[in-house]
This record gives structure tokens, C-alpha cells and sequence, in this order.
């Protein structure tokens, strides 16, 4: 018997001795460590894209640079990476485990310059950071309130392409200084681009092949961003503090917005889905004589507006061209939805409510009926607060506050809009009060 | 004489028609003949010529050319060797004559080679030969029946074959044209060309053939010299009308009465 | 030769001298042509002060001007011999489902993988050589008509379907990204050539366009019936079926880098012979220069007369048209001096 026990137990001890190491091994150490995944790069692969795709943030390439590098140095099959904006096809990477990630960044060499991580997830390396920024592309009023979210955008910014009289009225409010801007013709190409002199070009990625590539090929910077829905919109705040060499600032937008997201989703979390009120996001568009309702289609950002906002899209079910999608009363009155918002760019909301409400048509609809038809908020007319331009948080603000009023009582839309425009656009109390309150259309006196 | 062109046996039909247009067809033509192919509209007179350039090959029987089965012969070889003048053609574009004459060259040039020097003085040849070198830069299009005819003929010329295969080539032409063209095949046939002519008029296979086919429905009636060949019988039997033959000033002339 | 023909070839080599000269003077012209601050030529002692300007010309202005001269000379061949095997002068290049199948691929590539490179010219390539494939299977079926009637129907057909396909994918577009790109590109435009794109198209481009140059003498025959090809020793199925390819195969590698661009292929040819004669021989040389001066022209204004692009295949249809018109309505040179 004690046999048995004093055998059974150096047996056990025995195998102890010769299993231990190997599970010590197996255990991610971050000094030596495992590979998640091994991936072979493909031609046209951007590092930034690669992390996105792995690590779920494309600012963690350092992650993989380190990793593969510590992999090169044990095996010479994986890359060398001297440059992360340089990828050759091939190569073989190590994609560490998610959990390393905060060591492996830790760990990295700080750069060497100024690098920035677009959208595209391509690394542009400047020298020095940029003094001449050009945007460059179309219909560029909502992208352009972004760029100047950041105090350096009103001396750097030196060429765009004005879309809009009211886009440089409110421009001139931001930029004191905006006379000195070049403003660039309509569709102007890569030779007048470049005649600018930029020392980076800021371009949607869409224009990566019409605009980007002849403009590369120059050996002129570009730098890609999307900024079409909330997470592109954070992402590519980062992008643009690592441009302006001002991540503080990145940051302190960023959580601005997150706070706000916060509190109106926490406020109705906790709703069911029957409890959601069916909304409807309307556009009103008069071409001559014929007025054309539309809604926008599933992928945009009115659609995440209204969901975070504590509601349920009805349009959710129309057919899906890739842009507005024109709809006709008789849709509508199938939908009957429980509250209508309706959007109107170039024309004032307001005055198309008006319009809605004496028609006899739509009284048949219950939201009429129920006084919940409302005019969606816009100011300065084309900056109507449903669209990817930061303010778009107002809108979520106060969509959510038309939603569900008694939930969002101490929600002041009007205070909120002081700040916005106070703490993201630097504008003082006076100029607000004059300039920009006095046009906002569709939030209560 | 040798035969330069013999059908033995031949049937041939139409993909999809199911009338055999030749039957058991024999024929042999004489090297350095001047033949005449006579017959009523449609007994297959185009189709012969077809069946002799290989253009349409028979389901049965043989065609000897020179000797030599026509399947052994390349086209280019072929074409070398025998030309066919259409009645006429649609040309598309807007070609002078000397470029349509050109064109007769082609069996002389590779697909991928430019007309020479040479060819182009061949052609210039073949254009003075028919009498109609002064029309050389005029384009085609500008051109009467009978100096149309006689263009189509150079063209077939400037191949430098030793037949000449021709498909009614008087039909649509006037009284002095058609002499004309006659003239110049007569002349081309005593140079040694074999000429293969086909027509439905009996006075000019008279005039100028030495050797007379007379076809009706697919078969020949009767092959031969003309002195022969041209009865009143014969050629009753041909076009299934009567027809009167005379002889006037040393010209054979054959008509059908009208009542 | 004959003293009867003196004019037969001088007059010819002396139409391609100066239309050689005109191409190279203006191919030079055009390099310093452009809009680098306003619509301007640049002088030498800037180009050789500025480095930017250096750079411009090199990588952008270079490889645009003689993609420009490519195009036209490509759909110029390419329309020659369509109209010559097809006997048809009213004939265009990418009628046999080439420059719709081309479209169809550029709106899938737009569509699905934006921002992948070479991925608009290569499925816009891939597309073209299916519509011709597509073409000429459905040509095989068709019960009644010639040869001729048969393609050209079959093309009909095929383009149609692929226009419908470009309808859908343009109806499910995003309008604000896709959409502009996509009928952008179906307008036709050199905006995007770069060395590389230039440089790609290059084999297959230029053995067509060799295919075409040598095969110039006999496509006089091809254009000829049947019959007559086959008396002239010609294999009129087999050859016109290797000048089709060659001519699909240059209009397909110009189509998919420049887009659909129209009227070249259809009204060069035309002027070529009205000044040189229907001899392909001579007329299909004179169509290569006056094909490279036409979008050459047309380009310049396309990329200087305004700040944004004009597309391409506007202005070589209202160039096109307009050229046409004079054309049909005053006399033929050609004819009244030979006459």
C-alpha cells in the first residue's frame, strides 16, 4: 500500500518535472512571444489595414512591427520590417494575440518623424510635420468641419475647394483668417492640386485611384480619410491629431463625443423593442413644381442616429439604391410611423413642416395627428445635423431627446449647442449668440 | 488535247436543299479550250464554276484540274491557277481601278506583305491588256457596265492563270460592250488561256466558243464542237422552247420565234 | 513605273510627312501644355528651374499625352479594319460588346474593390474580351442573315445586356462616391494614367496594332465577298477572324484605361480615306496619325480648358460630330483630283 503511494507519487512527480516546461512554454510570455496568426502579405496591403483587420485598430501596427521583428530574430523566414510604410508582397508577419498588445506597443520604438495612420491604413512618414495642408475632392463642407476641429488647421489649411457660400460663412467664423485660403476651382485636378504647393493633399479614400495615385506618383503626400460613419469619424480623428501633431486634442474631441454617446444610450438601454418609438427620417427636396420625399439608405449614418438614439427605423425595409431612395405618401401611410423627423438641405425644414402639417393628406398619419411631425435641425441650412459632420452629436442629442422626451428632461439642446460650438469650434459666447443661434432651424426657442 | 478540267461522276446539292443539283455529272474540258457553258437560267451554271475552283466541293465524284485532284491543291496553289471573273460585285468601299486590279495579285503576296513594284506593274498590265489602262486612277464606281466587266476581267488577269473562269459576263452589257469583252477573251484565248465561260446566250457562245456544253436541269445534253453541238434539236431540247438556228455570214445565229 | 501613275504613292508619303510632323509637333506641345497655375504652356527655363514642374511632366503630363496618342491611334486601326472585314462603314470599334462589356467590368470594379489597383483595367479588359466571346457564341446560334448580320446583331444584343447591367449597378451606387466615378468613367478620361497603366496595356496593344499595320494590304480583300476572297487565294473566315482579334484586342487594352470613348474609331477612318483613298493600304496609315492628332487635341482641351476634367468622350463626340457633318456635306478631295 505505501508502495503503491510512494510510486504513484514519484510518477506524478516524474511527470511533472517533464511536463512543466512545456506548459510554462505555451503560456504567452511577451518576451518571447507566440504568434496569433502568420500572414503572408498580399500585393497592394497596407500595415495599418492589416492591424484593423486583426487587432481591430489600426494605430496598433507597432504590435505587429514588434512581434515579426522578434519572430526575424529566432527564425529568418518572417520580415524584416524597416519601414512600416513599406510592405513588400510576401513577407511573412506575425499577428501576435490580441491580449500582447499593450506590451508589444510598450515596447516600440518610438518613430522616427512624424507618422500618420489614414484610413486607407497606409503609413505616410513625414519628416516634419506639415505646414501646408491641402483637402482636396468634392463636395467637401462636411469633411472640411472635421479638419478644422483642430486649432492648426486655421494657419496649415491653406487649399480647399469651397462647395457652398454657406460653407464659407461658416469657415470665416472658424478662420478669422480664411481670405488667405486658395480656394480651388470645382473638380480641379492633380496639376492644380499641385500647384498649391502642398506639403500633404487630404483626400476621401474613394479618390484614392483618381485623385491619390497621380498625385503620389508627383511624390506629393497623400493622406486618405472616410468620415462617414461614427467609428470612421473616431478613427480618423486620430489620424488627423497624428497630421496636425496635436493627439490631445484627437483625444479630448473624442471623448467629448463619447460622453454624450454615453448618456443617451445609457438613457435608453434598458428599453425593449416595442417600447421604441417607430421613426421615419424624411428628406424634402422641391425640384420645380413636384416636391420628392426620400430616405436614406440602411448603411448610413441616419440610420445608427436613430438606433442609438432609442428608435426604430422604418426604413429600414426599402428597397436600397445606393443613395436617397425616393418614397411616396402611400409608403409612408403603410409605415404610419410613430414620429417623423424631415430633413431638408438647401431649403429651411421648418417652413416644409409647415407645409406637411396643412396638408390633409398627412393628417391621416398618426404622428400629425399626434404633433410628433418635426423639423430635423440645421443651421447655417446646409449643415443640417443628420449628416457625417461633427454635428452630428447634436442631432443624436437631439433626436434622442425628441424620442423619448420624458427621459431626456434635463437635456438642453440650445446649452448644448453653445458648447459645441463653443469647445470644438473655439468660438466665443458672443459670436454664437449672434451668428449661429439666431439661424438654427428646428430646435425650440 | 489533254483535258485541264475534268468531272467525273459528280453529285453535289445544296446544304439543306433537297434537290440534288448535279447528278452522275461528266464533263471534261479540252487545255487551251474556249468553252462555252450553255443552259437556261438556273440549270447550275454558277455552281459548275463553283464545283471547278473549289469553291464548293462535291459529295460525290472527282474534279481533276490539270490532272491532279482539286483537293491537292492549296487555295493559293488554286488560285494561281485559275481566276473567276464575277458577273459583277458589290465593293464596298471606294476603290480606284488600278487598286481593285491590284487585288488580283494577292495569290503573289503573303498575308502580311505589301503589294511590290512588280505587282503593281502586272496590274498595269492586265488594265492595258482589256483596254482600259486610261482608267487607272478613276474610282470604280465611276465606271460603265462593259468597263466595269472589263476591270473584273483584268483583276482575274493579273493573277496570271492559266484558266479564266467567267460567269456570265455579257448578260447585263449593251451590244457594243459585249463585243467588246468578247473580243478580248478571244484574244486571251489564243494566247493559251483556257477560257470557261458560262451564258445563257446562244449567239455569243456561237461567236467565239470552240468548244460548246449544253446544260439543262444539272446534266449535259451534249459537249462538242460547236458546228456539232449547235442543232436546232440540241438546243430546243436545252431551253425547252424551239429554237431556229441559221447560219448568216459565216455566224451561227440561234433564235427563238416569237408569235 | 508607269508613266501614267506618277501620283500613285508620292501623294500618299507626302500626307504621311506632314501628318508625321503635325503628331510630333504637337506631342511636344502638349507636354508643356496644361493648367500647372491656370491654363498656361510652360516655358523650357521654368521646366528646367522648377523641380515640381520637373515632376509634373515626367510622371503625369508624359505618360497622359502619349497614352492620348495610343488611344486614338488604337481605336483609329481598330475602326479601319472593323469597317473593312465587316463592309460596313458605319461600323465602331466597341460594337461587338467590347465597349459595353468594358463599362460593365469598370462599374463592378468601382462597385466592389474601390480602392484595389489595376482593378478597374483589369476587369474592364476581362470584360471587353467576353463581350466579343459572348458575341460571337450567340452569332453561332443565329438561324438566318450572313455572317456579317449575324455579329453585328449578336453585338447588338450583348451590348445591350451589359448596358442594362451598368444600369443596375449605377441604380445601386452610392451617388456621392460610386456613381460619379462610374459615369465618369463610361464618358471616358485619361485623368488617372500613370507610367505603370501605360505601360501595362502595352502587350497586347501594341502586336494588335503590328497585327493591323502589316495586315493593311489585305484587308482590301477581306472587304471584298466571299467568292472573290476565295478565288484570290485568301482563307476569308480564318483571316478576318485574326484581324477581328488584333482589332478587338487594341480596342479592348485602350478602352480599359481610358473608358468608353467614342467617335474616334467611326469618323477617323472616314477622313482617312476621304483624303487618301479606300486603299487600306494607304488609308490605314494615314487613319494611325490623324487617330493620334484627334485625342491628342481632344485630351488637351479635356484636361486645360477648365479646372475640372471635361470627359474625354464628350469632346471626341462633339469634335466627332462636328467633323462628321462637314464631311458628309462638302465634296471629296480625293475624288475630284483623281477625276
Amino acid at each position: 500500500m505505501q508502495l503503491r503511494v510512494l510510486l504513484s507519487v514519484l510518477l506524478m512527480g516524474v511527470f511533472l518535472v517533464i511536463l512543466a516546461p512545456r506548459t510554462i512554454q505555451a503560456v504567452p510570455l511577451g518576451q518571447d512571444g507566440t504568434c496569433a496568426t502568420e500572414y503572408i502579405v498580399q500585393p497592394g496591403d497596407h500595415l495599418g489595414a492589416i492591424a484593423q483587420k486583426y487587432l481591430e485598430d489600426r494605430q496598433a501596427y507597432p504590435a505587429i512591427v514588434v512581434a515579426t521583428q522578434r519572430q526575424h530574430a529566432r527564425d529568418t523566414s518572417f520580415a524584416q520590417i524597416d519601414d512600416p510604410g513599406q510592405l513588400a508582397a510576401g513577407w511573412k508577419l506575425c499577428i501576435p494575440p490580441l491580449a500582447d498588445v499593450p506590451q508589444l506597443m510598450a515596447a516600440a520604438a518610438p518613430a522616427a518623424g512624424i507618422e500618420v495612420v489614414d484610413a486607407l491604413g497606409r503609413i505616410v512618414r513625414f519628416a516634419e510635420l506639415p505646414q501646408r495642408v491641402v483637402l482636396a475632392g468634392r463636395a467637401l463642407h462636411l469633411i472640411a468641419n472635421t479638419l478644422y476641429l483642430f486649432p492648426e488647421a486655421r494657419e496649415r489649411v491653406v487649399a480647399l475647394q469651397a462647395s457652398f457660400p454657406e460653407m464659407v460663412e461658416f469657415l470665416s467664423l472658424v478662420n478669422p483668417n480664411l481670405a488667405q485660403v486658395q480656394f480651388l476651382e470645382r473638380n480641379a485636378g492633380p496639376e492644380q492640386i499641385v500647384a498649391s504647393r502642398p506639403d500633404v493633399v487630404v483626400l476621401k479614400s474613394y479618390l484614392a485611384d483618381k485623385l491619390g495615385a497621380p498625385l503620389i506618383a508627383i511624390g506629393i503626400p497623400v493622406v486618405y480619410v472616410d468620415l462617414e460613419t461614427p467609428e470612421q469619424f473616431f478613427d480618423d480623428l486620430v489620424t488627423l491629431g497624428q497630421l496636425f501633431g496635436n493627439p490631445q486634442r484627437a483625444a479630448a474631441v473624442n471623448t467629448f463625443f463619447r460622453e454624450r454617446i454615453a448618456t443617451v444610450t445609457q438613457a435608453v438601454q434598458d428599453l425593449a423593442e416595442e417600447q421604441k418609438p417607430s421613426v421615419l427620417i424624411l428628406q424634402y427636396s422641391v425640384q420645380g413644381e413636384q416636391i420628392a420625399f426620400s430616405v436614406p439608405p440602411v448603411t448610413w449614418i441616419q440610420t445608427t442616429m436613430a438606433e442609438l438614439a432609442g428608435g426604430r427605423p422604418v426604413w429600414r425595409e426599402a428597397a436600397q439604391g445606393g443613395g436617397w431612395n425616393i418614397v411616396n405618401l402611400e409608403q409612408i401611410a403603410s409605415w404610419d410611423p410613430d414620429v417623423i423627423c424631415v430633413v431638408s438641405y438647401f431649403s429651411d425644414p421648418e417652413a416644409a413642416v409647415e407645409t406637411l402639417r396643412a396638408d390633409e393628406r398627412w393628417q391621416a398619419l398618426q404622428a400629425v395627428r399626434s404633433d410628433r411631425l418635426f423639423a430635423f435641425p440645421t443651421d447655417f441650412l446646409i449643415y443640417s445635423w443628420d449628416q457625417p459632420d461633427p454635428r452630428w452629436i447634436l442631432g443624436l442629442m437631439w433626436l434622442a431627446k425628441t424620442l423619448h422626451p420624458d427621459r431626456f428632461s434635463a437635456l438642453d439642446i440650445r446649452a448644448e449647442t453653445y458648447v459645441f460650438f463653443e469647445q470644438l469650434y473655439g468660438l466665443d459666447r458672443a459670436t454664437v449668440e449672434e451668428k449661429i443661434i439666431p439661424i438654427v432651424r428646428g430646435v425650440a426657442r | 488535247m489533254d483535258a485541264i478540267i475534268a468531272l467525273e461522276d459528280v453529285h453535289f446539292a445544296y446544304r439543306g436543299a433537297s434537290q440534288h443539283v448535279f447528278d452522275d455529272l461528266d464533263l471534261s474540258i479540252p487545255d487551251g479550250a474556249f468553252a462555252v457553258i450553255l443552259g437556261p437560267n438556273g440549270t447550275g451554271k454558277t455552281t459548275l464554276l463553283h464545283l471547278i475552283l473549289g469553291y464548293r466541293r462535291p459529295q460525290h465524284g472527282k474534279v481533276y484540274i490539270a490532272g491532279t485532284l482539286q483537293e491537292r491543291y492549296t487555295r493559293r496553289e488554286m488560285s494561281r491557277l485559275a481566276g473567276l471573273v464575277p458577273q459583277d460585285e458589290a465593293v464596298a468601299f471606294d476603290f480606284s481601278v488600278l487598286d481593285y486590279t491590284l487585288l488580283g495579285r494577292a495569290p503573289y503576296i503573303g498575308p502580311l506583305d505589301m503589294p511590290t513594284e512588280n505587282d503593281v506593274q502586272i496590274a498595269i498590265k492586265a488594265l492595258e491588256t482589256v483596254g482600259v489602262a486610261h482608267l487607272g486612277m478613276r474610282p470604280l464606281a465611276s465606271l460603265s457596265g462593259g468597263e466595269r466587266q472589263l476591270v473584273i476581267i483584268a483583276r482575274a488577269l493579273a493573277q496570271q492563270p492559266r484558266i479564266l473562269l467567267l460567269d456570265e459576263p455579257t448578260a447585263h452589257l449593251d451590244l457594243s460592250n459585249r463585243n467588246r469583252v468578247l473580243h478580248v477573251l478571244r484574244t486571251l484565248n489564243q494566247h493559251g488561256t483556257t477560257v470557261v465561260m458560262t451564258t445563257h446566250d446562244p449567239v455569243a457562245a456561237a461567236a467565239v466558243a470552240n468548244f460548246v456544253v449544253l446544260m439543262r436541269d444539272g446534266k449535259v445534253i451534249e459537249a462538242g464542237q460547236p458546228e456539232e453541238v449547235f442543232t436546232a434539236e440540241r438546243l430546243s431540247a436545252t431551253y425547252g422552247v424551239p429554237v431556229r438556228v441559221l447560219r448568216l455570214e459565216e455566224q451561227i445565229l440561234a433564235f427563238n420565234p416569237l408569235r | 513605273m508607269s508613266a501614267t501613275y506618277p501620283d500613285y504613292n508620292h501623294r500618299t508619303a507626302r500626307q504621311l510627312r506632314y501628318l508625321a510632323v503635325g503628331l510630333l509637333g504637337l506631342l511636344l506641345l502638349s507636354v508643356l501644355w496644361g493648367r500647372y497655375s491656370g491654363a498656361s504652356l510652360l516655358s523650357p527655363a521654368e521646366l528646367w528651374h522648377d523641380p515640381l514642374a520637373q515632376r509634373l511632366v515626367m510622371t503625369l503630363r508624359l505618360p497622359r499625352v502619349l497614352m492620348a496618342c495610343l488611344l486614338g491611334m488604337g481605336l483609329a486601326a481598330s475602326g479601319s479594319t472593323l469597317q473593312m472585314i465587316f463592309r460596313n462603314p458605319l461600323v465602331e470599334p466597341g460594337f461587338l460588346g467590347v465597349s459595353q462589356g468594358a463599362a460593365f467590368g469598370a462599374a463592378c470594379a468601382i462597385m466592389v474593390f474601390g480602392t484595389v489597383p489595376f482593378a478597374v483595367q483589369g476587369l474592364a479588359l476581362f470584360f471587353a474580351g467576353l463581350g466579343v466571346v459572348l458575341s460571337y457564341l450567340l452569332a453561332r446560334h443565329i438561324r438566318f442573315g450572313g455572317w456579317v448580320l449575324r455579329l453585328v446583331l449578336s453585338g447588338i444584343a450583348i451590348s445591350a445586356l451589359f448596358a442594362s447591367g451598368v444600369g443596375v449597378l449605377k441604380y445601386v451606387a452610392d451617388p456621392l462616391t460610386q456613381l460619379p466615378e462610374i459615369v465618369f468613367w463610361m464618358l471616358g478620361g485619361l485623368y488617372a494614367i500613370t507610367w505603370s497603366k501605360l505601360l501595362s496595356i502595352l502587350p497586347l496593344a501594341v502586336p494588335s496594332l503590328a497585327v493591323i499595320f502589316f495586315m493593311r494590304w489585305r484587308l482590301n480583300l477581306l472587304s471584298m465577298g466571299e467568292q472573290t476572297a476565295f478565288s484570290l487565294g485568301a482563307a476569308p473566315t480564318r483571316e478576318r477572324a485574326i484581324a477581328l482579334a488584333a482589332a478587338v484586342g487594341a480596342t479592348a487594352a485602350v478602352v480599359s484605361v481610358s473608358g468608353v470613348v467614342g467617335w474616334v474609331g467611326l469618323i477617323v477612318p472616314h477622313m482617312a480615306r476621304r483624303i487618301a483613298g479606300s486603299d487600306a493600304q494607304k488609308s490605314l496609315p494615314v487613319a494611325l496619325l490623324m487617330g493620334g492628332i484627334f485625342a491628342l487635341v481632344c485630351d488637351n482641351v479635356a484636361r486645360t480648358l477648365l479646372a475640372g476634367e471635361i470627359p474625354l468622350g464628350t469632346l471626341t463626340s462633339l469634335f466627332g460630330a462636328g467633323l462628321f457633318i462637314l464631311l458628309m456635306t462638302t465634296a471629296n478631295p480625293w475624288l475630284r483630283s483623281a477625276a
